[in-house]
């Protein structure tokens, strides 16, 4: 008997399809899987039992009469809690949010959902997106399927969680300064940051709209492909939407990455964990047996990015919640507040400082792009931390190490793709990220397709027991 | 002026009644931030345009 768990949308695509498998078992399986492990996991903040079984009952329906809509139908798929979810509430992992059900779901949501995907339950977050630990004092913090101790990143944190426990097959994530890819890095998951204004942000409660990028994870490379091509494309309600051709990011994923030039900017080399370091240095090592042409390259405009980071993140942060900030400061978990309160007091100038960095950046990465196809690096330089007592100070400690390697890419626009880089000494995962051109997302999938293959992480997740 | 004291006054003057407990990480942050601006020096970033966000919806109107 195959075990549901942890199968991909691809592997679980055809069973639905040629009706060996019925969406409604593979939904009965994922609820009975999170009626266990959500308790210890607490992946889940709001979980959705009835709803999912509804829609499981009407795919099968659909998939019995001839409808089958695609790779997506019937796919059990966990919502993040910032994606507003007609007549179900939406947090954003926060006290503020605590009672709030909108009357609109987001277009990303609406999306998943008519190419028959099933939502199982909204996911645990870090509060409001303010940070990278997915500690929340309000619904709990959310645990590391490797190892409960261990924090699972964030601020998508059920997310990567969901996905490592065979809790969800497919998840939502945002990702400000580095959400989507940091928990998929510490949870040993794949995580899509793409390029910003591919997927619209319509619907999703803000961090700070010009960084808020709407993205993918999954347990596989193709899953993430299979899932961009449902989210990405132009919606006319998100003012910062694309307008361009979606394409198939499944049609290169197993094309040869031989000739691939990545270039490594010394910045991502600096400050590393000495397990990070090893790891990143084997798959350099790897990446080169593939066929990949590696070198390093100076960007000494990336030791602006922390500054920008910071300025933007806690000022746009602070604009959206700055009514709330008055009225219901007791609202907010300390370490957000911290963040909010500090972009209250960041200057004008600084913000518009912020903003020719951006610009600076953006320039010295389409300069460096004319030399290599891709930028590599490790997703943060740290190995995932253990659950600390001092939850604020920790989540801002991760917050200064781990935004300097992440947030570029929010800063310049541009795509990237973390991706399983190893095991740490204390058994948890590492990841490394790919950065691309603008609207490279076929290319970098292409890579960590071909990155995955070598089994990055040595083990399988299909364990019995988490923790 | 006190750097807490100052925070305290800043937010006030915006109808923010700060927490004492907050003060010493909002006091961090805005550390981090201004030693995060050091490197901008080496930079002349007077001659660059902010990005600026041009939203093709309003250019129609």
């Amino acid at each position: 008997m195959i075990d549901l768990s942890f199968l991909t949308a691809a592997e679980l695509a055809p069973l639905i399809e040629t009706r060996q498998l019925s969406p409604v078992e593979l939904t009965e399986h994922t609820l009975k899987r999170m009626e266990k492990l959500n308790p210890q996991i607490n992946a889940y903040n709001t979980p959705l039992p009835q709803l999912a079984l509804d829609q499981a009952r009407k795919a099968e329906e659909e998939i019995m009469a001839g409808q089958y809509k695609g790779p997506l139908h019937g796919i059990p798929i966990g919502i993040k809690d910032n994606k507003k979810t007609k007549g179900i509430r939406t947090t954003a992992g926060s006290k503020l949010f605590a009672n709030y059900v909108p009357t609109k779901s987001a277009t990303v949501v609406n999306k998943l959902l008519s190419s028959g995907g099933i939502m199982v339950g909204k996911l645990t977050m870090h509060q409001l997106g303010a940070g990278l630990t997915g500690t929340n004092p309000f619904f709990g913090a959310t645990r590391n399927p490797w190892n409960l101790n261990y924090m699972p990143g964030g601020s998508s944190s059920g997310s990567g969680a969901a996905l490592a426990s065979g809790l969800a097959t497919l998840s939502t994530g945002t990702d400000t300064f580095g959400s989507i890819r940091v928990p998929a890095a510490m949870s040993g998951v794949y995580g899509l940051k793409p390029t910003y204004g591919l997927v619209s942000s319509y619907g999703v409660i803000p961090a700070a709209w010009s960084l808020d990028t709407i993205g993918p994870m999954a347990r596989s490379v193709s899953d993430l492909a299979l899932m961009l091509n449902c989210m990405a494309g132009f919606d006319p309600k998100d003012p910062a939407s694309l307008k361009t051709n979606v394409q198939d990011y499944r049609a290169d994923l197993h094309k040869n990455i031989s000739g691939i030039k990545i270039g490594i900017p010394t910045y991502y080399l600096e400050g590393l964990d000495a397990d990070v370091e090893t790891l990143f240095t084997k798959a350099i090592a790897t990446l080169r047996s593939l066929g990949a042409e590696i070198q390093e390259l100076n960007i000494p405009e990336l030791s602006m990015s922390t500054f920008a980071g910071f300025v933007i993140v806690a000022g746009e942060g602070a604009a959206f919640h700055s009514k709330w900030l008055q009225t219901s400061l007791q609202d907010y978990a300390p370490d957000a507040r911290a963040i909010l309160l500090s972009g209250s007091l960041t200057s004008a100038p600084q913000y518009i400082k912020a903003q020719q960095v951006r610009r600076k950046l953006t320039n010295a990465f389409q300069i460096e792009f004319k030399e290599v196809d891709v930028l590599l690096g490790p997703t943060i330089p740290m190995t995932t931390p253990e659950i600390r007592e001092d939850w604020v100070t920790q989540n801002l400690d991760v917050v200064r190490r781990g935004l300097p390697f992440t947030v570029p890419a929010n800063l310049t626009g541009i795509p990237s793709l973390t991706v399983p880089m190893g095991l740490s000494s204390k058994g948890l995962p590492v990841g490394m990220q790919f950065m691309g051109q603008h609207l490279s997302e076929k290319q970098l999938l292409q890579l960590g397709n071909a990155w995955q293959t070598t089994n990055p992480l040595g083990v399988s997740l299909k364990r019995e027991e988490i923790g | 002026m006190e750097v807490q004291e100052y925070i305290r006054y800043s937010l006030a003057l915006q109808g923010i009644d700060v927490y004492e407990s907050d003060l010493p990480y909002i006091h961090n942050l805005l550390f981090t931030m201004n030693q995060a601006q050091v490197p901008l020096q080496a930079f002349p970033l007077n001659k660059e345009v902010p990005i600026t966000v041009v939203d093709k919806g309003m250019l129609k109107k």
